[in-house]
């Protein structure tokens, strides 16, 4: 199992399963080629989720997200949301409490749902197919949400 | 209730499944593929994932969630369902919608087996439906400029 940091870009070639492909660390996907000014994507990113969180008639019962995971997102987009990293494509309630952070960027799309406070899964696709999966915790000394790649 | 018109479901049908409407009015949005979790199962698709025939239900039906707010709607084809080997069961809800429907093989209980093959195809079905789905409805207050 490999280790990230959430804030040391990394790529790396990987084969997982049958794929090959260029696996890359979180940073990596979350930094933005074209467009550096992110900052007012992730204030709307955040104002959404604190839309979700205060609007409860919105959502059905069982697709509002526990108080952890609204402040496992939130977290989440204010450490990001001054670091020129790439705001989500789509914020999903996904249900059970959980709510997710979507970023498609070109044949790839990576999914990273918030489940609990300091916890989140998350998922890549490649051209429709899962490639990579693994979780983030957050490191009780640097603050940060770190990955690991799960086979 | 079913009933001859509603048993059987043509494979040139169009389906149609809720979806949270806010983001569709951002620009940056605008003619990208939708997220791949708005067709990953919830909690209520314990059997399958729910959607509307569109030749049925209407829109204003379609949009309502169980509190009665309306969502957006995207709507992707039952061809699409069955290309990828899967199916499309009518599914009328008594005294609701009669073009209610379900897509069996996604469904929120398998998507939480903890079998990893199973959440890897589930994720890769969403995915694929989302790829070919476009939203077709919204509600009036949140105009959503044309891709």
């Amino acid at each position: 199992m490999t280790t990230f940091s959430a804030t040391s870009p990394t790529i790396s070639e990987a084969s997982y399963g049958s794929v090959r492909h260029t696996s890359v660390s979180t940073e990596h996907i979350l930094v933005s080629d074209q467009d550096k000014i992110e900052t007012a994507h992730w204030e709307e990113a955040i104002d959404q989720i604190l839309k979700f969180k205060s609007d409860t008639d919105f959502l059905d019962q069982n697709d509002v997200p526990s108080d952890a995971a609204y402040q496992a997102a939130i977290d989440f987009a204010v450490d990001h949301k001054d670091l020129e990293t790439r705001a989500p494509s789509w914020i999903v309630p996904s249900g059970s409490g959980r709510i997710v952070f979507e970023w498609h960027v070109g044949d790839s799309k990576f999914l990273l749902e918030f489940v609990e406070e300091g916890f989140a899964k998350y998922i890549e696709l490649h051209r429709g197919k899962v490639v990579n999966r693994g979780f983030m915790h957050r490191n009780p000394i640097s603050r940060k949400l770190e990955l690991k790649y799960s086979s | 209730m079913c009933n001859s018109e509603t048993s059987v479901i043509a494979i040139d049908e169009q389906l149609l499944r809720r979806i949270d409407p806010v983001w569709c009015r951002m620009p940056k949005h605008q003619g990208k593929p939708l997220a791949t979790s708005f067709f990953t199962p919830k909690p209520a698709d314990i059997d399958g994932l729910s959607v509307s025939r569109a030749s049925i239900t209407p829109y204003e039906i379609a949009c309502k969630t169980a509190k009665g707010k309306p969502w957006a709607l995207a709507q992707f084809a039952v061809k699409t369902v069955l290309d990828l080997n899967m199916t499309v069961l009518p599914k009328p809800i008594h005294g609701g919608d009669q073009g209610h429907a379900i897509i069996p093989e996604l469904n929120h209980t398998d998507l939480t087996s903890s079998i990893i093959e199973i959440e890897n195809f589930i994720l890769e079905m969403a995915d694929a439906i989302a790829e070919s789905s476009k939203i077709v409805w919204q509600p009036s207050s949140l105009p959503c400029p044309e891709g």
